[in-house]
C-alpha cells in the first residue's frame, strides 16, 4: 500500500494494530503518527493513552509492557517506538511473539528515520520490513514532488502560494523534507494573515531580499539586457542565494520562452499560451514579448549553453559566480 | 561583600542547592547561586526558572555587605574540599570571589554580575495558608513514585494537587500505566479548586527540603495561577507550575456501583512473593499472574530465556468469587513498599481487563490504581 493509500485508510477509521514506517521525510512521518493519533483519540485526550518509546534506551520488555497493558481510557492505545534500528535481532526475537499476532487493543508504530548513510544499509530496513507493513516516506524528488511537497506543508498554516513563488521554491529548497518544512514555516509566519504566498515572499524571507530580485534577473536575461543583467547577478550573488539557484532560474525561465516561442509558431493566442503556462497574465506578457525575440532554433543553442554552464559548475573547480556571468555574457550573442 | 562562615553553615546552604542549579545551561547565570550579605547574614539563592530556592543564614559574620554571583557547583566542590573551619568570601574587582581558608589556602574565581541573575520568588501580597509539613510529605512519599518520567508529555509529568469534598486536598499521580491518590484534611486554597500541576523534579526537590525541615510542623504556601511559592522555616520555595491540563483521573477511578470483589493480603507475605516474581520478571517487563481461588492466591511468571516462578499464598478472608489478573509486579511492589498496613486488592467481577484497585486495609484515604495487561 502507497503512503496516500495508508493515509486515505487511516483517515476513514481503519487503524492497524502495527505499522513500521521508515524514510528520510520526517514531516510526512509526524504527520502520519498525528493521524493516527486523530483517528484514535478524536476527543483529543491522549496524554494517558500514547506512548513514545525510543529503542535506543528502551527495549523489548518496555514495548511489551506498554502494548499489553490496558488502556486507561481509549478503546485502543498508541505506542510509538522511534529509532527502531537500535533494536537486534536477539530483542526482536523477544518481540516475535507478539508482532506476529498483535493485539487488537493497540497501535504499535515503528520508526525509522534513515539519513543519506542510512540509505545504503538496506538490510537494517529489510529486517524490520519483515516484522510489520512497512511504509516508505521519502523526501520529494525533482521539481514537481518538491512543489507539492511545499502546497501541502503551506495548507498546514491555511496558506496557497502562486505559480512563480512554487517555482522559486523549488530552485531554492533543495529535497530535503525537514529543511524544506523549516522554511515553508518562516515563509507562513512571515505572510501572517495573508493566504497566499507570493515570489516577493519567497526573496524575502529565503533569499534576504537581494539587492534584485531573481525575477528581474531571468526577465533581464529572456530581454537580453546585458548590462542589468550582470547587476542584478552581483546583488543577488552576495545576498548568499547559491549560483546553482539562479541557474536553475534562468533554465526555468528559457523553458517557458521555449514553450511560448513553440506555440507562437503554431499560431496559439497569448489567452492559449497563458493557460498552458499557468502563470499570471502579466508574467504570461512578459514571457511572450521575450519569446517574440528569440528564434527556436538559437533556443537549441541557449539550453545547450545552460546545461554546459550546469555541468561546469557541478563537476570542475571553476567557480559559480564565473560560470553565470560566462552565461549572461554568452546568452545575448546567441539572441536574434 | 565580605562574610566569613563555617565550613558546615556554606556547605548546608550550597548542597541544598545543588539539584536546582543548571550543569550547563546556555544561560550561565542559571547555573550560579546568588549570595547576598546583609545585616541579618546571608541568603543563598538558585533557580533553573522552574524552581528556586532561597535560604537565609543568620550564623554568618558580615563584614561588608553586598551580592556575588558564582558558580554554584565550583564553590559547592571548594568549600566540600576545604579543612573544616572559617572561610572567608570576599568580593574583588570584575566580579572575582577570592576564597580563603586560615592563611595558606585561597581560591580566586570568576562570578558573574549579580544583577543578571533573574528574579524568581516575586512578592506578591496574596495571604499564605498554613499546612501541616508531615500531611505534605506524606503526599508525596505516597504518590511521587507513580509520576511519569516522560518530559515529552508533561500533563502527566508532575504531581497534580486540587480541592476536592469533604474540605480535603487531594495529590494525584499518574505514568500511564498506574494512578495514584492520596487525600489529606488541609486548610483550603481557593487556587487548588481548579488543581495545579506541579513538575516532577519540583515534587523531588521539595521533598528533599521538607524531610530535612520535618520538625517544622507547618509549611505556608500561596498559589498564584502559574506559580506555588512554599516557605518553611529559613527556607524559600519557588515554582513554575506545568501550564497543561492533568487528565480528567475521576473517570478511571471506579465508582461504588459495580459488583467487585476484595482481597486481603498480608503486606509483608505479598512482598516476599512480589520480590521472588521480579527475578524472572524484571528482564523484560513479563506480566505476573495473579490466580484468586477462594482463600488462596497463585502468583506466577515465566520468562521465555529465563525459566519460571510460581507461589501461592494465603489469604486473610476467602474472596467471593475466583478472579485472575496480569500486571507489572514491580508497580504493586512500588505500592506495598509505601504502605506499612496490609492491602486489599479489588477487581471488577463482572468485566475483564478493568483497572485493579489497590487499597490500604486501615487508610481509606489512600487509592491505587493499576492497569492490567493482556493476559497471554
Amino acid at each position: 500500500m502507497a503512503v496516500e493509500d495508508l493515509k486515505k485508510s487511516i483517515a476513514g477509521g481503519v487503524v492497524a494494530p502495527l505499522y513500521f514506517f521508515y524514510g528520510d521525510n520526517a514531516p510526512f512521518i509526524e504527520e502520519a503518527i498525528r493521524l493516527v493519533a486523530a483517528t484514535l483519540f478524536p476527543a483529543g485526550a491522549a496524554e494517558l493513552d500514547v506512548r513514545h518509546l525510543d529503542a535506543q534506551s528502551q527495549g523489548p520488555g518496555d514495548i511489551l509492557q506498554a502494548v499489553r497493558t490496558i488502556s486507561f481510557f481509549a478503546r485502543k492505545k498508541l505506542v510509538i517506538v522511534r529509532q527502531a534500528h537500535h533494536l537486534k535481532q536477539p530483542q526482536w526475537d523477544v518481540l516475535a511473539p507478539y508482532l506476529k499476532k498483535p493485539a487488537d487493543s493497540c497501535c504499535l508504530i515503528f520508526i525509522l528515520l534513515l539519513d543519506e548513510k542510512d540509505k545504503k544499509d538496506k538490510g537494517r530496513i529489510e529486517a524490520l520490513k519483515k516484522f510489520a507493513p512497512a511504509f516508505a516516506f521519502q523526501n520529494p524528488k525533482g521539481d514537481k514532488q518538491i512543489a507539492l511537497f511545499v502546497k501541502s506543508r503551506l495548507a498546514h498554516y491555511g496558506k496557497t502560494i502562486s505559480p512563480e513563488a512554487l517555482a522559486y521554491c523549488g530552485a531554492i529548497l533543495g529535497e530535503n523534507a525537514q529543511a524544506i518544512s523549516g522554511e515553508v514555516e518562516k515563509l507562513a509566519l512571515y505572510c501572517g494573515e495573508r493566504t497566499k504566498v507570493e515570489a516577493a515572499d519567497v526573496d524575502e524571507v529565503l533569499c534576504g531580499g537581494g539587492r534584485g530580485t531573481i525575477f528581474n534577473l531571468v526577465d533581464a536575461v529572456g530581454q537580453g539586457r546585458l548590462e542589468p543583467s550582470l547587476e542584478l547577478l552581483g546583488g543577488i550573488l552576495a545576498a548568499g542565494v547559491h549560483p546553482l539557484v539562479v541557474l536553475k532560474m534562468i533554465a526555468r525561465q528559457f523553458r517557458l520562452i521555449g514553450t511560448a516561442r513553440l506555440m507562437l509558431d503554431q499560431g496559439e493566442n497569448a489567452t492559449r499560451i497563458g493557460q498552458r503556462l499557468r502563470l499570471p497574465e502579466f508574467v504570461v506578457r512578459g514571457v511572450i514579448q521575450q519569446a517574440k525575440s528569440w528564434p527556436a532554433e538559437r533556443l537549441g543553442m541557449v539550453f545547450e549553453e545552460i546545461f554546459q554552464a550546469n555541468y561546469l559548475s557541478k563537476s570542475s573547480r571553476a567557480e559559480g559566480h564565473i560560470v553565470l556571468e560566462r552565461l549572461l555574457l554568452r546568452l545575448p550573442e546567441l539572441r536574434a | 561583600m565580605k562574610i566569613t562562615a563555617t565550613k558546615k553553615t556554606l556547605s548546608t546552604a550550597l548542597s541544598r542547592i545543588q539539584g536546582i542549579v543548571e550543569k550547563s545551561s546556555i544561560k550561565p547565570i542559571i547555573s550560579n547561586a546568588l549570595i547576598k550579605a546583609g545585616n541579618e547574614g546571608i541568603s543563598v539563592s538558585a533557580t533553573n526558572l522552574q524552581i528556586g530556592m532561597r535560604a537565609t543564614y543568620k550564623e554568618v559574620k558580615v563584614e561588608k555587605e553586598g551580592t556575588i554571583s558564582v558558580n554554584a557547583r565550583k564553590l559547592f566542590e571548594i568549600v566540600k574540599e576545604l579543612p573544616e573551619g572559617e572561610i572567608t568570601l570576599t568580593e574583588k574587582e570584575n566580579y572575582w570571589i577570592e576564597i580563603t581558608c586560615g592563611k595558606d589556602l585561597k581560591f580566586n574565581i570568576i562570578g558573574l554580575p549579580p544583577e543578571d541573575f533573574p528574579v524568581f520568588i516575586k512578592e506578591e501580597k496574596k495571604e499564605f495558608v498554613e499546612w501541616s509539613t508531615e500531611k505534605i510529605i506524606e503526599m508525596i512519599y505516597l504518590t511521587s513514585f507513580s509520576i511519569s518520567r516522560d518530559e515529552a508529555n508533561p500533563s502527566i509529568n508532575g504531581a497534580f494537587i486540587e480541592n476536592i469534598e469533604g474540605n480535603k486536598t487531594r495529590m494525584v499521580s499518574t505514568d500511564g500505566y498506574r494512578l495514584s491518590i492520596a487525600d489529606e484534611e488541609l486548610e483550603r486554597n481557593k487556587l487548588l479548586d481548579e488543581g495545579l500541576l506541579i513538575p516532577q523534579k519540583a515534587v523531588l526537590e521539595l521533598n528533599k527540603i521538607l524531610i530535612e525541615k520535618k520538625e517544622e510542623k507547618s509549611l505556608f504556601v500561596m498559589a498564584t495561577s502559574n506559580s506555588l511559592l512554599i516557605k518553611i522555616s529559613e527556607v524559600e520555595f519557588s515554582i513554575r507550575l506545568i501550564d497543561k491540563k492533568f487528565p480528567d483521573y475521576k473517570v478511571i477511578v471506579p465508582g461504588e456501583g459495580y459488583k467487585k470483589i476484595e482481597a486481603y493480603i498480608e503486606k509483608d507475605k505479598l512482598r516476599s512473593a512480589l520480590k521472588r516474581m521480579s527475578i524472572i520478571s524484571n528482564e523484560n517487563n513479563r506480566p505476573v499472574f495473579f490466580s484468586f481461588k477462594k482463600k488462596e492466591v497463585e502468583i506466577f511468571t515465566e520468562d521465555s530465556e529465563l525459566g519460571n516462578v510460581k507461589e501461592i499464598i494465603e489469604l486473610k478472608d476467602s474472596t467471593s468469587v475466583d478472579f485472575k489478573f496480569c500486571i507489572n509486579c514491580s508497580y504493586l511492589l512500588d505500592i506495598i513498599n509505601v504502605l506499612e498496613e496490609d492491602i486489599i486488592v479489588e477487581f471488577n467481577a463482572e468485566e475483564e481487563n478493568k483497572p485493579i484497585i489497590v487499597k490500604s486495609v486501615t487508610r481509606k484515604n489512600i487509592k491505587y490504581i493499576i492497569m492490567p495487561m493482556l493476559m497471554d
